[in-house]
């Protein structure tokens, strides 16, 4: 019987890796936390992960735009948009098959591919914690930017039929959920650079706390507007934590990384079960 | 339609082969295969990005056609060009 053993999240920004010493005076607890957050998901020895991410029209278009999307490929192929990351992952199709099924069958109409390609927001956190690229992967995408968006309630609630759908897993039993996205930042608009760190930190807070229904209350207009539209990656999180069982989180770092445009968090959701 | 069509030429041009080299000496016909109004294909040849946003495409495509064509994210509302 499978169980979800590690539960995380960390911001995806492709400027991570293309621009890692931008500021080295922020980049060092940045730094600090992935080699942390690494070692612990090495030390998880995952069977599988599934990594929840979105996408930036580079693997989806308006022809058919999912809420949500299960990767079951045997591999992975990064697009390496505009200098993002480009390797190749394996995946764990029966795995993947198996959770499809269970998601499915708790009611969730998750939409399924078999040639699913990953942008930077599922490349870059890949790239910066090696053992999960290690791992075999299981891609979530989470639609973040076209509205209408499933909700966070909605997400959040899909993470904890993520848990009992691994409870169906034969083999496949040690599993890992990464969320990647957030935390404050605006693309493709005006305000784009910009950060806002008492969101950011408010954000931090209510998840170290436990405090998900807070989090899960804010409408998306208003996160829109004080965090800006990459901000509404954060139910990504979501899916995380309600995979963790909405477990507080130990959050390991934040920094407001202007030379990024984003605010980065990275944060585990409850303990690290050991092996 | 047009927000679709704007969409699927920001897309093509990342990822169909040639296309982003055709671009600059081509675009008028290339703007021609999409279903693109006359306004918006204006906005596209000035770089009009306030325009394009306004007329509700999706900040995250409109992000990368501007990007695609060399244009920095953070530069994408400083290059408009009058008419």
């Amino acid at each position: 019987m499978g169980r979800i053993v590690y539960s995380a999240a960390t911001s995806h920004v492709a400027a991570i890796v293309k621009n890692p010493n931008a500021d080295p005076a922020r980049t060092a607890n940045l730094d600090a936390a992935w080699t942390r957050m690494d070692a612990e998901i090495a030390a998880a020895e995952l069977d599988a992960v599934v990594v929840v991410g979105t996408d930036h029209y580079e693997t989806f278009g308006l022809d058919n735009y999912p809420a949500f999307c299960l990767g079951l490929n045997a591999e992975f192929d990064g697009w390496g948009e505009f200098g993002a990351p480009r390797i190749r992952v394996d995946g764990a199709p029966e795995a993947a098959t198996v959770l499809l099924a269970g998601l499915t069958g708790a009611g969730f109409d998750v939409s399924r591919s078999h040639t699913m390609r990953l942008d930077h927001s599922f490349m870059t956190p890949l790239v910066r914690l090696p053992s999960t690229a290690a791992t075999k992967v299981v891609p979530l995408f989470v639609n973040c930017n076209t509205p209408p968006l499933p909700s966070s309630r909605r997400c959040f609630d899909l993470g904890t039929a993520l848990a009992s759908a691994v409870a169906a897993l034969p083999a496949t039993d040690r599993v890992g959920v990464l969320a990647t996205g957030g935390i404050s930042h605006w693309v493709g608009v005006p305000r784009f650079g910009d950060v806002n760190e008492d969101f950011d930190r408010d954000f931090l807070r209510l998840l170290a706390a436990g405090r998900y229904d807070d989090v899960l209350a804010w409408p998306d207009a208003w996160i829109n507007e004080h965090a800006g539209n990459g901000a509404l990656e954060l139910r990504t999180w979501m899916v995380a934590a309600g995979a963790a069982g909405g477990a507080a989180a130990d959050v390991f770092a934040y920094e407001p990384m202007y030379p990024w445009a984003t605010g980065i968090g990275v944060s585990r959701f409850g303990a690290a079960v050991p092996a | 339609m047009t927000v679709v069509g704007i969409t699927a030429l920001a897309r093509d041009l990342e990822h169909v082969p040639g296309l982003l080299e055709r671009w600059p000496a081509e675009r008028d016909d290339i703007l021609g295969g999409y279903p693109i109004s006359a306004a918006e294909a204006d906005a596209i040849r000035r770089n009009d990005a306030a325009w394009l946003l306004a007329a509700g495409v999706n900040p995250v495509a409109l992000r990368n056609l501007f990007v695609i064509q060399g244009i920095a994210h953070k530069d994408m509302y400083d290059v408009r060009i009058e008419p």
